[in-house]
């Protein structure tokens, strides 16, 4: 206890009497070491809990066992004879202790192994619990498998990543209080003087880096930002890229809006990060008979935080308000319509955005809608011989597949080894609409084509007849490359490709997004000119020439298929089953055509009231189903939950891969006018790569969603990529350095005085902006600047995040083939934050590493020189010892130690 | 027709699904991925021929081919592999250890006779001639489940056969083949199998196609890559050495097989001589083959286990085997950290292997120099105790790193982040060496409690002084002055980690700050670094406080900073996700 401790009790007791007893008792309070001890301890538990899983945490009283079994076997095997051994040794050699030392400490250790060795044959096996058989001992097994990898603040009641957790107040107030806790000590119990001042020191950098913390974290902003290159230049490098004026925040997010200008971005508020709320919120599953079949998990049953009935998730409701500010002239800076109100009413933490389809409902008796406005919806399942219950082999759904026969997009489903197409032509007569995507007579036709054996594709070939000739009609087996003469005329065709997918995406009205394979031929006509062909198998309706002549583009010239020479392309490469709904006068049927791949064809011409075709493949059986149909249906997108093992940890909590649900309201007189729920994906650069979602509202209006993270302006400068290195260890080995050279300039908007300039951003050596160290000004200059950028919280770093890697890769081929003089990227990612009280940060650690030592290693020191002369002083008989309440005393020799 | 059924159901099965790509931490932060194989490898022809599909070749033969082998020109021949150029038999002991789990092959026959083979002819051998191992327990599958579940479903009732193949740690190629696919049908989902046959798979790609590795052909300059042996024509002497090397290999032909071996590595360095690397790849060599920290702990362990018993007995000729088997000890585990450095170019800290032959190398430096400054021999066992401990770990455990790889760009660019890791290191090796001094201090205190008298302490009393002990250097008052030694020992060492610890904390954020754009961003590693750090900042506090007890309660908080550094190292490390991915 030091004497300084000792006068400030007596001044206390003195003093703070009466009414100001309770400002001792607080102050005694302050000073306590205990209290230091126990905050820091509280404040260990807080780390602990915010970075250890709770399932991890469960595990502790079940390894604690195990040590427990451990501590007992070696106590037994080892400890027992051990210390009977070196009972008796005493005993019998009681003056041979080095021996018994010898005896005893070999004897212990080897038992001791033994005990261990043995431990961990016999007993390990029976304790060790595997988690698939659940075999072996553990306390709490499954809250320890749920929770293995969820921290305290992942939970539904925290959801908080690891800066939010340790900014929580909890801390701040264990923080604040242990430093309070240090100052009064330091103040009351530490003398003032030489030999004190590094614990005086150490405090005061605590002190000081607790000031400076307390800064930075309130000012703290911290995102990254996308940088992309020019286009290629003449001499085949990038040229300067688009300046960026913005960037996005590492954690606060915003859901993005826009009626056809501008983004306009509404910050989320308490946005969940790691469990899913709701997600069942877009209605109930559509595709659910496709779902009964088995095989195909719905979406939302993999929840993390599945709520009861199995839909996901508690409840959300999260408002997003438009912003309240207005501009110089009062009105709103909102640009959506102010009936619009929007709010987060489900969250995927972590899913892939997925199609689905839910019915909407038409009453015919009441209503005619015209047919080009509905999207019927039809589930066409492949019934497999499976054994039931019972082991009898009996025809059961494997695989269901929801067709849209409207729409071309959809009205295919395909894959590497099987294809259903399914249409539906003619709705009632009487209405006598003909629908675009539908089934013509003319295309069954041509499907219904026998092939020759062993044919994987072919073509039908139709001259229509005028006056002098007779019409012909002509198939043909193909392969690439293949030429030949249509007979009868003086047409020739060469087959250049067949291909899976057309080479470009189709772009013509109505078959945005669909595909189809195709034949691409090259026909030459009877007067000697030649152009090519697209021959979709799909959609010959939409087939296209392509001339030799190029448009002002350069492109070729097209042309709807000259009607002159019919073609169609039958794509017997797999499986094709073509399912049509055909309604005629006698009422509907449905006809079926299915093709084995290069084998035969096969047509049902009305597959009955039942649905069934028994058999569309031989071996192994299977069999086809026709199950729901829908009269009308809307698409929505749906959260497909990543399980947990798939999940990459990195992007855990970070929205990189969630999903929002969004409710969409119209409200007029405070009444609700309409309301609609849709799912938007994460973009990570909304207005650079969005994945915007439009929504058609029910009375027509247009409008864009998107979700994505705050996004700042820079102040009053912008960034600009002039070029960039990927710098690799020798022989292309794995990566040194990235460095991307970056141009800031003085932003349009203004508002901060800034300077251009030109300087690099690598791996440890941020660019910083707007103040940078400019070697044409005094170094006074310079340290001034840095010192006071430090306080400024709109001064930022730019430090090297991420790159364009894929397009590295690419260019190195290319430029290794001498395409391109050297590898280039399309886009750099910097990191972006600021470093707010930084300095002052640095002055607490420097003082807390100097004092350290001073503590440790010179206060003893010159306590023992003190000693030491006060030892020779005591000798010599001159020694005054200081009195308590200041009076010099003088002391007799040899008292003093 | 039922394959096309299973293609059928297997790409219906399939969904297609995309996922949007970011990172939280910056680019360059992780240690570039170890590729165990070449990306391309099964575009790739063997050079040595095509494989025998059967081979009559009993283990014994197959020893005895291997024993006519002299293998050492090709063991030196430089390859460019995971990022960097090693020499063939740094690739082969990478190669066995992802295959088998351990760096040699050992064949066993169903007597149970084992034949231990060289890795530089195994390695061989898999590409000349795989299907001898087909049969052969050559995976190494280290998760008992699955193992167990393979064995039971190769051999259902054959408990004896079980157990023999269990013993071996390992299974073979066939076992992986016929039933890994249906074991990732039914527990895929569950991770401790799906990482166990990832590994298999690896495991399986080494095996089938580990000549996709042989990437031999240096570059024609230093920007440019080094290519594989097939890359060269079919009719160069190159491929005609190599097709000759696997024609007389599969006909047992060692002279052959010889002339070969030598026509390789004479041919290979002559191709591009000024690029090839030089002495390099002999001391490559000679640094797998003398395992400095392998033979280090070995050292350590006599030195620790001398320098106690002349703790205990007191014996002066105790204390110097002991002293000078830990000065033998440190210059071996010297020598191996320095041809690590050099092999890798840099400063050898990096990974998890290098950091804990980093700790108890600084710890037995700090013991050493701690025993010259104090006289007290003590330092000098808890030092040796400190090297014995953290080599095993590192060299006998399966803690990643052991093999020499580049390190994560971020960490070479940085000249701060060095000093941060070697302080933090090196408080790291303090904790260690004041743990091993308080549990010397407990043990002492609680063996004089149970006793009135402790004649073995007076012992150690003289010995931890630096002087012989003789029984009548024993005193009562001895077992106070031993307990006050050791508690001074344990300060100073405590105290010299709290400061270190503290100060490696503060570097590391001055790096994080320009680095990371963040001088603390509570990443579980600083959050345990920090909590670290409190137990010792508590043990110095609570010293102030305690009266009598204050040497004992520094004792058991030394225990506590102890394990929590030891969580912090490799709990954080190896268990909880962050930003120090590559530490």
């Amino acid at each position: 206890m030091s004497l300084k401790w000792e006068k400030t009790k007596a001044w206390d007791r003195e003093n703070l009497t009466g009414a100001l007893t309770p400002v001792r008792l607080v102050l005694r309070f302050l000073s306590s070491v205990w209290l230091g001890v126990g905050l820091l301890v509280l404040i260990a538990v807080f780390g602990i809990l915010a970075s250890v899983p709770v399932g991890m945490l469960a595990l502790i009283p079940t390894y604690l066992i195990y040590l427990l079994t451990v501590l007992l076997t070696v106590a037994v095997v080892a400890g027992i004879p051990g210390w009977w051994v070196h009972w008796t040794l005493r005993q019998r050699m009681p003056q041979m202790k080095a021996m018994r030392f010898v005896v005893v400490f070999v004897l212990g250790v080897s038992l001791a192994a033994v005990s261990v060795w043995g431990w961990y044959r016999f007993a390990w096996p029976v304790l060790a619990y595997d988690t698939v058989t659940h075999s072996g001992f553990r306390l709490f097994p499954e809250f320890v498998q749920r929770n293995q990898v969820i921290t305290m603040r992942r939970l539904p009641a925290f959801e908080m990543t690891e800066t939010e957790f340790y900014a929580w107040w909890p801390l701040k107030a264990m923080l604040g209080l242990f430093v309070i806790n240090m100052t009064v000590a330091t103040v009351r119990r530490i003398e003032f003087d030489f030999k004190h001042i590094g614990v005086l020191t150490v405090h005061s950098g605590i002190v000081t880096l607790a000031l400076g913390s307390f800064m930075y974290g309130g000012s703290k902003i911290e995102g990254d930002t996308l940088l992309l290159a020019g286009p290629l230049g003449a001499d085949g490098k990038p040229e300067e890229g688009l300046q960026q004026d913005a960037f996005y925040d590492y954690q606060r997010t915003a859901l993005f809006l826009t009626q056809g200008d501008f983004w306009e971005q509404r910050m989320i508020e308490g946005l969940p990060r790691y469990n899913d709320y709701n997600i069942g919120i877009a209605g109930p599953p559509g595709s659910k008979a496709a779902i009964e079949a088995g095989g195909q998990t719905p979406p939302y049953a993999e929840s993390v935080n599945a709520s009861k009935d199995g839909i996901g998730g508690g409840v959300l409701k999260i408002p997003v308000p438009a912003p309240i500010s207005k501009d110089a002239s009062g009105v709103q800076r909102s640009k959506i319509d102010s009936d619009l109100r929007f709010k987060v009413v489900g969250f995927a933490s972590y899913a892939n955005p997925t199609e689905d389809f839910i019915e909407r409902p038409v009453d015919f008796s009441k209503v005619s809608p015209l047919p080009e406005t509905l999207a019927p919806l039809r589930t066409v399942y492949l019934l497999g011989t499976i054994p039931d219950e019972s082991g009898k082999p009996t025809p059961q759904r494997v695989f269901s597949f929801v067709t849209l026969p409207h729409d071309p997009m959809h009205r295919v489903r395909e894959s590497q080894d099987l294809a259903i197409e399914y249409t539906r032509g003619l709705v009632k007569p009487s209405i006598q609409a003909k629908l675009q995507s539908g089934m013509s007579d003319q295309r069954w036709a041509d499907l219904a084509e026998a092939l020759p054996p062993k044919t994987r594709h072919a073509l039908v070939i139709e001259l229509p007849g005028d006056f002098v000739n007779k019409s012909s009609r002509q198939v043909v087996a193909v392969t690439p490359g293949m030429k030949f003469k249509v007979s009868g005329s003086e047409y020739q065709i060469e087959v250049k490709d067949l291909a899976e997918q057309p080479p470009f995406p189709i772009i013509t009205a109505g078959y945005k997004g669909a595909t189809s394979s195709v034949a691409i031929v090259r026909i030459t006509a009877p007067d000697g000119k030649s152009f090519e062909r697209y021959v979709y198998h799909r959609f010959p309706e939409i087939n296209q020439d392509m001339l030799d002549e190029r448009n002002d583009k350069g492109m070729p010239k097209r042309r709807d298929a000259d009607p002159a020479i019919r073609i169609s392309y039958i794509d017997a490469s797999k499986l094709q089953i073509y399912v049509d709904e055909v309604a005629g006068e006698k009422g509907d049927r449905t006809r079926v055509l299915i093709r084995e791949p290069a084998g035969g064809v096969k047509v049902i011409d009305d597959i009955g009231a039942r649905g069934i075709v028994d058999e569309i493949f031989k071996d192994p059986k299977i069999g086809l189903e026709i199950g729901v149909k829908w009269a009308d249906s809307r698409k929505v997108d749906r959260p497909l939950v990543v399980a947990a093992s798939e999940r990459d940890k990195e992007k855990v909590g970070s929205h990189q891969n969630a999903m929002l649900g969004v409710e969409i309201s119209s409200e007029k007189d405070g009444n609700t006018q309409f309301k609609e729920v849709v799912w938007v994906p994460f973009s990570a650069f909304v207005i650079e790569t969005p994945q915007a979602k439009d929504v058609t509202l029910e009375d027509g209006r247009t409008l864009q969603l998107a979700f994505g993270r705050l996004r700042y302006p820079l102040p009053g400068f912008t960034l600009q990529l002039l070029d960039f290195h990927m710098i690799p260890n020798e022989n292309r080995g794995p990566p040194k350095d990235y460095q991307s050279v970056i141009r800031v300039l003085p932003s349009m908007r203004g508002g901060r005085d800034v300077e251009a300039f030109t300087a690099m951003a690598s791996l440890n050596d941020p660019l910083r902006a707007p103040f940078h160290w400019d070697d044409n000004k005094s170094y006074i200059a310079n340290a001034a600047g840095k010192i006071m950028s430090g306080l400024d919280p709109y001064q930022l770093k730019f430090s090297q995040a991420g790159w364009d890697a894929s397009g590295w890769e690419q260019t190195q081929k290319q430029a290794d083939a001498g395409v391109v003089p050297r590898p280039y990227v399309k886009f750099t990612r910097l990191q972006v934050g600021n470093n707010p009280g930084i300095h002052i940060i640095a002055l607490g650690g420097i003082l807390m590493g100097v004092g350290i030592p001073w503590a440790f290693y010179v206060k003893p020191w010159l306590v023992q020189r003190e000693k030491k002369k006060i030892q020779q002083q005591v000798k010599d008989g001159t020694y005054v010892k200081p009195a308590r309440t200041g009076a010099q005393i003088p002391v007799a020799q040899g008292s003093a130690s | 027709m039922k394959i096309f059924h299973t293609i059928i159901l297997v790409v219906l099965s399939c969904v297609l699904v995309s996922a949007a790509r970011g990172q939280t931490a910056p680019e360059g932060n992780d240690r570039a991925k170890s590729q165990m194989i070449a990306a391309d490898s099964q575009k790739i022809e063997s050079p040595f021929g095509r494989p025998e599909m059967k081979t009559d070749l009993n283990m014994k033969a197959k020893h005895d081919f291997a024993e006519g082998l002299d293998l050492s020109a090709l063991r030196e021949l430089a390859v460019f592999h995971n990022g960097r150029v090693k020499v063939l038999d740094t690739l082969a002991r990478e190669t066995l250890g992802t295959l088998c789990g351990r760096k040699d092959f050992f064949d066993v026959n169903e007597k149970g006779e084992k034949l231990k083979f060289d890795p530089m002819f195994t390695t061989l051998d898999l590409m000349i001639d795989p299907v001898y191992y087909a049969d052969k327990p050559l995976v190494g599958i280290g998760y008992l489940p699955l193992r167990k579940l393979i064995l039971e479903q190769e051999f259902p009732k054959d408990v004896a056969k079980q157990e023999f193949w269990l013993k071996t740690t390992r299974i073979s190629p066939m076992m992986v083949g016929k039933y890994s696919q249906k074991i990732a049908q039914e527990h895929g989902m569950e991770q401790p199998y799906n990482e166990a046959l990832q590994r298999a798979d690896s495991a399986m790609r080494l095996w089938d196609s580990g000549w996709a590795n042989l990437v031999v052909i240096p570059p024609t300059t230093v920007d440019k890559p080094w290519q594989h042996i097939s890359t060269v024509p079919a009719d160069s002497p190159i491929r005609k050495a190599s097709a000759s090397l696997g024609a007389a290999w599969r006909a047992k032909d060692v002279k052959a097989a010889q002339a070969a071996i030598n026509d390789l590595s004479t041919l290979l360095p002559a191709m591009k001589p000024d690029l090839y690397p030089g002495s390099n790849r002999h001391i490559e060599v000679v640094y797998n083959q003398s395992r400095p920290f392998e033979w280090g702990w070995v050292v350590y362990g006599f030195s620790f286990l001398f320098l106690l018993l002349a703790f205990g007995t007191g014996r002066k000729a105790l204390l110097n085997v002991g002293i000078a088997s830990l000065l033998v000890a440190m210059v071996i585990h010297l020598t191996g950290f320095g041809i690590r450095s050099y092999l890798a170019q840099r400063y050898a800290i990096q990974n998890q292997f290098e950091s804990m032959t980093g700790i108890s190398l600084f710890g037995a430096v700090v013991g050493l120099a701690l025993m010259l400054f104090t006289k007290r021999a003590l330092f000098g066992a808890a030092a040796a105790g400190l090297g014995f401990i953290a080599l095993v770990g590192a060299t006998q455990t399966s803690i990643p790193g052991y093999a020499i790889e580049r390190e994560a760009a971020i960490l070479n660019t940085s000249v701060l982040l060095k000093y941060h890791v070697t302080t933090v290191l090196v408080s790291y090796s303090l904790i260690t060496l004041g743990f091993l001094i308080s549990c010397f201090y407990l043990v002492a205190h609680y063996t004089a409690k149970s006793r009135a008298t402790a004649p073995n302490l007076a012992f150690a009393t003289a010995t931890v002084g630096g002087g012989g002990a003789t029984d009548q250097a024993a005193t009562p008052g001895s077992i106070s002055q031993t307990l006050s030694d050791l508690d001074k020992a344990q300060m100073i060492v405590l105290q010299l980690a709290f400061w270190t610890l503290g100060v490696g904390i503060l570097l590391g954020g001055w790096w994080a700050d320009h680095s990371w754009g963040r001088w603390w961003a509570f990443d579980p590693k600083e959050t345990w670094a920090l909590i670290t750090w409190i137990v010792y900042l508590i043990l110095i506090h609570v010293r102030l406080t305690t009266g009598r007890n204050r040497a004992l309660t520094t004792a058991w908080l030394s225990v506590g900073g102890f394990f929590t550094m030891l969580w912090c190292y490799f709990g954080v490390n190896l268990i909880l996700p962050g930003l120090h991915a590559y530490a």
